[in-house]
């Protein structure tokens, strides 16, 4: 082996919520605080700062920029609604993305519950997604938008949010062991996919 | 180890395995080429994942989210937000006062210390940005510190829409936190380890920041 085996030290250097920079914190706090009190100024001033990082989740999640634009927008409408509830504890970053993974959690249950089971569908809907692939090569956000959407869920938040196993089993009601197998498949589906 | 590592293959990847099953894991990965092709695949792609960009949407989502926010089904009107937040200011106040009446650090320092005085009028000449030396051990202080400067600042620029008897309310009532804070700094500074004093110079600059906020929102709604 060229490199030994990553050790649970090691980890995945990404954290679910970047930090921002102390710079933005500080305006950011004065824009919350307006914000709450019923300035749309000062919240259009924080959408700007976080509509990319909450609509790419919502995008990885709901896999169709459609469904994103429309997550975006009801995430944003909740957090104005739910400002008066952040007492700062946490960064703002970090509330409005837990926010936002919650939101898409419980749009997604409705959606599941819709259509169909999440497990029932992964053959139909990965071959579905190869389909429209055509001969065309995917890169890695695009193979993510096809895998099928429960590995989707737990690949998005675990490999690219940084969420951990206990974190994603609790925040979609499964154990760990399902949250793993999930991963796994999840990126084996995309070596698949990203190979072709 | 004969058969295939498959799921364990994710967890070398995560960095899961310890011990026996980890040295199990790598003397296979040694002697199979398909797994070790799946493990270096999958690598790449875990750090690949984590490095995805950010990016926004194609359109701007503001005008949609503008259009709900100010129709505004579940938020409350501003005009009901105001009268609310101006009955509060007073009582405001007041509470702030019995809140540090019931630390007993603050209440020794209201029997040793009186309100500093302020000016008649306006906002702008106030000690609301008077600087407070800080004890290095106390966590935070710098993230509070920021907090409360920009919230001057807004307030600053909004404070000549507020009543004078509401503007002097929340003077007397910051004054009495910062002598709160400056107690506790001093007390600090001669034992700086104490989380007893620790505690208490946050929960002063936790009633400080609250007090902004609520007399920011009064004005922004003013």
């Amino acid at each position: 082996m060229e490199r030994a085996l990553r050790r649970p030290e090691d980890g995945l250097s990404r954290s679910p919520t970047p930090d921002r920079t102390a710079t933005a914190g500080i305006s950011e706090a004065a824009d919350v605080a307006l914000a709450a009190a019923g300035d749309q100024q000062a919240f259009e001033r924080i959408y700007r700062i976080h509509v990319a990082r909450v609509h790419s989740l919502a995008r990885r999640m709901a896999g169709s920029e459609g469904d994103a634009d429309e997550l975006t927008q009801d995430i944003f409408v909740r957090a104005w609604e739910r400002l008066k509830t952040y007492r700062g504890e946490a960064a703002f970053g970090t509330w409005l993305h837990r926010l936002a993974v919650n939101a898409i959690l419980n749009w997604r249950r409705t959606e599941a519950g819709e259509r169909q089971r999440i497990d029932e569908g992964v053959d139909a809907e990965l071959v579905e997604g190869r389909k429209s692939a055509g001969a065309e090569r995917l890169d890695l956000e695009g193979a993510i938008e096809r895998l099928p959407r429960g590995a989707r869920q737990v690949f998005v938040l675990h490999d690219v949010e940084g969420f951990k196993h206990e974190e994603i089993a609790a925040m979609i009601g499964v154990t760990t062991g399902t949250t793993k197998a999930q991963l796994h498949r999840a990126r084996l589906l995309l070596r698949a996919l990203l190979e072709r | 180890m004969d058969t295939h590592l498959g799921e364990l293959l994710s967890a070398c990847v995560d960095g899961e395995l310890s011990g026996e099953a980890r040295d199990a894991a790598e003397r296979h990965l040694t002697s199979c080429a398909e797994c070790r092709a799946a493990y270096d695949d999958l690598l790449r792609l875990a750090r690949r994942s984590e490095a995805l960009d950010d990016r926004p949407p194609a359109r701007d989502l503001w005008p949609g989210i503008a259009a709900r926010i100010s129709a505004g089904a579940t938020v409350i009107p501003l005009v009901t937000r105001r009268r609310r937040l101006a009955l509060s200011v007073p009582q405001l106040a007041a509470a702030a006062v019995v809140l540090m009446a019931l630390s007993a650090g603050s209440a020794t320092l209201l029997t040793h210390r009186a309100p500093a005085p302020v000016p008649a009028t306006g906002f702008a000449p106030v000690s609301l940005a008077e600087p407070i030396p800080r004890s290095a051990s106390a966590k935070g202080v710098e993230s509070y510190d920021a907090a409360i400067r920009d919230l001057e600042a807004a307030l600053a620029t909004r404070s000549p829409r507020l009543d004078p008897a509401t503007i002097q309310a929340v003077k007397q009532s910051l004054a009495l936190i910062d002598g709160a804070i400056r107690q506790a700094e001093a007390a600090l500074a001669r034992d700086p380890n104490s989380l007893y004093l620790n505690n208490q110079l946050e929960r002063a600059l936790d009633r400080k920041l609250e007090v902004l906020r609520s007399v920011t929102a009064l004005a922004v709604a003013s």
